[in-house]
């Protein structure tokens, strides 16, 4: 079991040290694409952090009590994949069901999620690390929180220089990369944290 | 779509369009993680094209064999399965082999099953081509992306630390501007990249050569409703793929799509009889105009047999339903195909919200 203290530091490392879009380029789809406002950067941000943490929990508990009790460690890509997409889409249906609120709030980003990889690629790195589960877990959230940080500052950027006068080449896309870039330069700074 | 590439099929026209007139990084802007992350290197983005290669051929290869068995509706998890097996059969074959490669690109080889290139061609080209035809366009395909990632890894190698594959190249007085090699400077390499692009987009445009500039994406701009990016993976969740696939295969295969055409649904054809031409218009504008019709047609001949084949199913039921079920909810969107596209993409978005107001009110009244 792993202390108090490990799971604080894992918290910090993997949501500001090795930030899953910013170092790892996990997830760049829906952080590059649903980034122009605010408030839909944060939704997402929210969904994100939901199913990331529900997924490392069901794919630790999968991979502890299935795929090691029967040795088949090897199928963890096939399984892991599988598993995220039926998650994502009854966690979809499960709140359609019983909250619509909260399913109007995340509802649309849902299936967006099941193609980002990030959530697959927590559940493996939760394996390749050999973290158990709880560890696991923590690692999942903080991931997502690590995604939600940087989609919601990426989108308040975006709203101050959307109207901003920039060659035309580079309208769009290229902007919004160059911005990340500079991002990931200030999250750099966070590797002397720890 | 079709109009624009099916002008052969041949191994070697389908080499030239992966590398050259398709290629996925540069032209269409897919699997933009890997790209960003492998390149450090020129050797670590040729490690990652090719093994991506070899899995896009044989996933091509393998569900070109087997479309006519897979049935429409279960089609993306059978992809991902497919796709899954050969990602790990590579990854342990690196492992045995290239161990040094295997452990500089890490977790971003079992990734390669959410890369978008791959399911991308899996249900934009092998799903309705043949096994010789898929195989060439999954190798032209693969090398076109192994290509574009060596060349992002030399640029960014040779900035980054001054050597190309390892080698020095760059005179004994130059000073690396490390950040190349860190994680900022893939996105200034890839911001770089894309307004080349548009610069290139802008001036094809104004030569007058609309298709071609029409061609070229430039990363996702997040309204995946009205994107027509064949090659994205997002697309296949919400159906906008469904509806081109349905036709597409009805193409492919008229002799198909009659076997029973007598038990055709009549409720499919009452509540939704116009949205498929209305979401045609919406994804692909300038290819519209001479489909609408036929489409319409098509869309419901294929339905029965989807319906018969959705029996047979039982193992991937849950990921079926949900699919089935997101196709649905789309296929309320949009009526009337005259309108011009910016019209119908409104539209189509406030009818999105109505429906989800109405269902709504259901549930609470």
């Amino acid at each position: 079991m792993a202390s108090i203290k490990d799971l604080f530091i894992l918290l910090i490392a993997s949501s500001l040290v090795s930030n899953v879009v910013l170092s790892q380029f996990l997830g760049l789809c829906p952080f590059l694409g649903v980034s122009k406002k605010v408030k839909t950067a944060s939704s997402m941000g929210v969904a994100v952090i939901f199913v990331i943490t529900l997924a490392s929990a069901v794919a630790g508990l999968i991979y502890k009590f299935l795929l090691v009790p029967l040795g088949i460690e090897y199928l963890q890509t096939i399984v892991f994949i599988l598993v995220i997409a039926a998650l994502v889409q009854f966690v979809e249906m499960f709140l359609k069901k019983t909250s619509p609120g909260l399913y109007q709030a995340l509802g649309v980003y849902l299936p967006l999620i099941t193609t980002n990889c990030a959530v697959l690629g927590v559940a493996l790195t939760n394996v390749q690390k050999e973290y158990g589960i709880l560890t696991g877990i923590v690692n999942g959230f903080a991931t997502a929180v690590g995604f939600t940080i940087a989609i919601i500052i990426l989108a308040g950027i975006r709203e101050k220089t959307a109207y901003n006068d920039v060659p035309e080449s580079f309208k769009g896309m290229p902007m919004v990369l160059l911005t990340a870039g500079l991002m990931a330069i200030a999250f750099c700074g966070f590797s002397g944290l720890l | 779509m079709s109009d624009l590439k099916k002008k052969a099929d041949s191994p070697l026209e389908r080499l030239a369009n992966g590398l050259i007139k398709e290629n996925p990084t540069f032209v269409l802007m897919l699997g933009m993680c890997p790209t960003l992350a492998v390149t450090t290197s020129a050797l670590n983005g040729l490690g990652m094209g090719l093994a991506t290669t070899a899995v896009l051929m044989m996933s091509n290869l393998i569900i070109s064999l087997l479309r006519k068995v897979i049935p429409n509706r279960v089609r993306i998890p059978a992809f991902i399965v497919i796709i899954a097996t050969f990602v790990t059969v590579v990854q342990f074959l690196m492992e045995a082999y290239l161990p040094a490669i295997n452990a500089a690109l890490g977790i971003y080889i079992p990734l390669i099953v959410v890369n978008c290139i791959i399911l991308g061609r899996a249900e934009a080209y092998a799903y309705s081509n043949g096994p010789i035809a898929s195989f060439f366009d999954g190798l032209g395909m693969g090398l076109g992306f192994s290509f574009a990632l060596t060349c992002i890894g030399a640029v960014r190698e040779l900035l980054g630390a001054g050597k190309i594959f390892d080698q020095s190249v760059m005179p004994a007085s130059y000073v690396p501007i490390n950040i190349f090699v860190l994680a900022p400077g893939a996105f200034f390499v890839l911001a770089a990249l894309t307004a080349f692009q548009n610069y290139v987009r802008i001036r094809l445009t104004k030569a007058g050569k609309k298709e071609k500039a029409d061609k070229i994406q430039s990363g996702c701009n997040e309204d995946c409703m009205n994107c027509n990016d064949k090659g994205c993976a997002k697309r296949f969740y919400d159906n906008t793929a469904t509806a081109k696939k349905t036709e597409e295969k009805a193409e492919k295969k008229p002799e198909k799509a009659e076997k029973k055409p007598e038990s055709a649904p009549a409720k499919q054809e009452e509540t939704k009889p116009e949205s498929a031409p209305a979401k045609q218009e919406e994804t692909k504008p300038e290819s519209a105009p001479a489909k609408p019709e036929e489409k319409k047609t098509e869309r419901v001949e294929t339905k029965p047999e989807e319906k018969a084949e959705k029996e047979t199913v039982t193992a991937e039921k849950k990921s079926e339903n949900a699919f089935a079920r997101k196709e649905e909810k789309t296929e309320e969107i949009g009526e009337k195909p005259e309108k011009s596209f910016r019209e119908i993409k409104e539209e189509a978005k406030r009818q999105r919200v109505e429906k989800l107001k109405e269902k709504e009110d259901k549930k609470n009244g």
